[in-house]
C-alpha cells in the first residue's frame, strides 16, 4: 500500500469555482492561474471535504480497502 | 509489442496451435484512464481482453445514474455475449478505470473461431458460465440485500482480494446506491468500530461482525 496519497483533480471537469478551496479545513488547496492545485500537500489530511463539496465531481479521493491486521 | 496470451483467462489453457491461430486476429489497443471503450446499444464490433489495468462495465439509467456491473482486471474479457449473436448490439458500456492495455478481436473472427477451434469454444463457454454466476450474485445482492448488507459484503470481498482503489462514488455505483448514502453508511460503520479510515485506506476491524451484517444477521 502507498503511504501518502493526495486527492485526484480532474482538470477537465474543474471549473475553478473555488468551493473546495474555501471548504478545505487545512487550506491545502489553491487556485493558481485558474487551475486548482494542492498547494500544501503536507497539510492535506485526506478528509475528503473537497470531494464532498465539489459540484462537478472534479476532485476524488480513492481508498484501498484492507484488513487492519494486514 | 510483447504480451503473453496465456495471461488472458479464456486463453490460458489453449494449445499452442490454437493460440497461434487466434493471435493473427488479435489487435493491441491502449486507453487512457476514463477513456470510453464501447457504448451500450452500439453495434457489436469487437470482443476485448484486458492485458493490464482495469475496465468498468456499467449501465446508464435514463436519469443518468450509473450502475456499475463489474470492474474487470488483467486477464478478463468483455463484450463476449453480443458476439455470439449475429447483428447484436453491445449490452453495456465500458470505460477505462485506469490506463489499460487491451487485446481485441473482431466479432466475426471471434464467432468464426468459436466454430473452427473447438477448444476455444469450450473455453469461451466455461468463461461465460463463470461470469454469469457473478452476474446472478450481483442481481441477488441488489434485489434482496440492504445497502448496509451490500456494503459489508463488498468491503469484505475487496479486502480479501486486494482488488484496487475505490472512491465513494464508485462504491455507490457498484452497490446500486448514491455517494451520500454510502458515505453515511461508512461513517456509521466507523462509529461502530467495524472499520477505520486511515488516510487513503479503509481498514476493516471486525470480520465476524461485518460478515454477520453481510449475511443479514445483524
Amino acid at each position: 500500500m502507498t503511504d501518502w496519497e493526495l486527492p485526484e483533480i480532474d482538470q477537465e471537469k474543474c471549473t475553478a469555482c473555488g468551493v473546495c478551496v474555501d471548504a478545505c479545513p487545512q487550506h491545502a488547496l489553491e487556485l493558481r492561474e485558474s487551475r486548482l492545485v494542492i498547494a500544501n500537500p503536507q497539510d492535506c489530511t485526506y478528509c475528503a471535504t473537497c470531494e464532498d463539496v465539489c459540484p462537478h465531481g472534479a476532485v476524488t479521493c480513492s481508498y484501498e480497502i484492507g484488513w487492519a491486521c494486514d | 509489442m510483447n504480451y503473453d496470451l496465456r495471461s488472458i483467462q479464456l486463453l490460458a489453457g489453449l494449445s499452442v496451435e490454437t493460440l497461434d491461430t487466434l493471435s493473427t486476429c488479435l489487435q493491441y489497443k491502449t486507453y487512457k484512464k476514463n477513456g470510453a471503450i464501447l457504448w451500450e446499444k452500439d453495434p457489436c464490433r469487437w470482443v476485448y481482453f484486458i492485458l493490464s489495468g482495469k475496465v468498468d462495465i456499467y449501465l446508464l439509467a435514463p436519469n443518468g445514474r450509473e450502475q456499475l456491473l463489474e470492474r474487470l482486471g488483467a486477464g478478463e474479457g468483455f463484450n463476449l455475449v453480443p458476439a455470439f449473436k449475429h447483428g447484436a448490439n453491445n449490452q453495456a458500456n465500458a470505460r477505462a478505470a485506469s490506463d489499460v492495455e487491451l487485446l481485441r478481436i473482431n466479432k466475426d473472427d471471434f464467432s468464426d473461431s468459436l466454430e473452427c477451434l473447438p477448444e476455444f469454444g469450450k473455453a469461451a463457454a466455461d468463461y461465460l458460465a463463470q461470469r454469469l454466476a457473478r452476474m446472478v450474485n450481483l442481481v441477488e445482492n441488489l434485489s434482496l440485500l440492504s445497502v448496509r448488507q451490500r456494503l459489508a459484503a463488498f468491503l469484505i470481498k475487496q479486502a480479501d482480494h486486494h482488488a484496487g482503489r475505490w472512491t465513494q462514488d464508485e462504491m455507490a455505483r457498484r452497490l446500486g446506491s448514491v455517494r451520500d448514502v454510502i458515505g453515511r453508511a461508512l461513517r456509521k460503520m466507523e462509529d461502530e468500530s467495524l472499520i477505520r479510515f486511515e488516510r487513503q485506506r479503509i481498514l476493516l476491524l471486525d470480520r465476524e461482525r461485518l460478515q454477520k451484517i453481510a449475511d443479514g444477521e445483524q
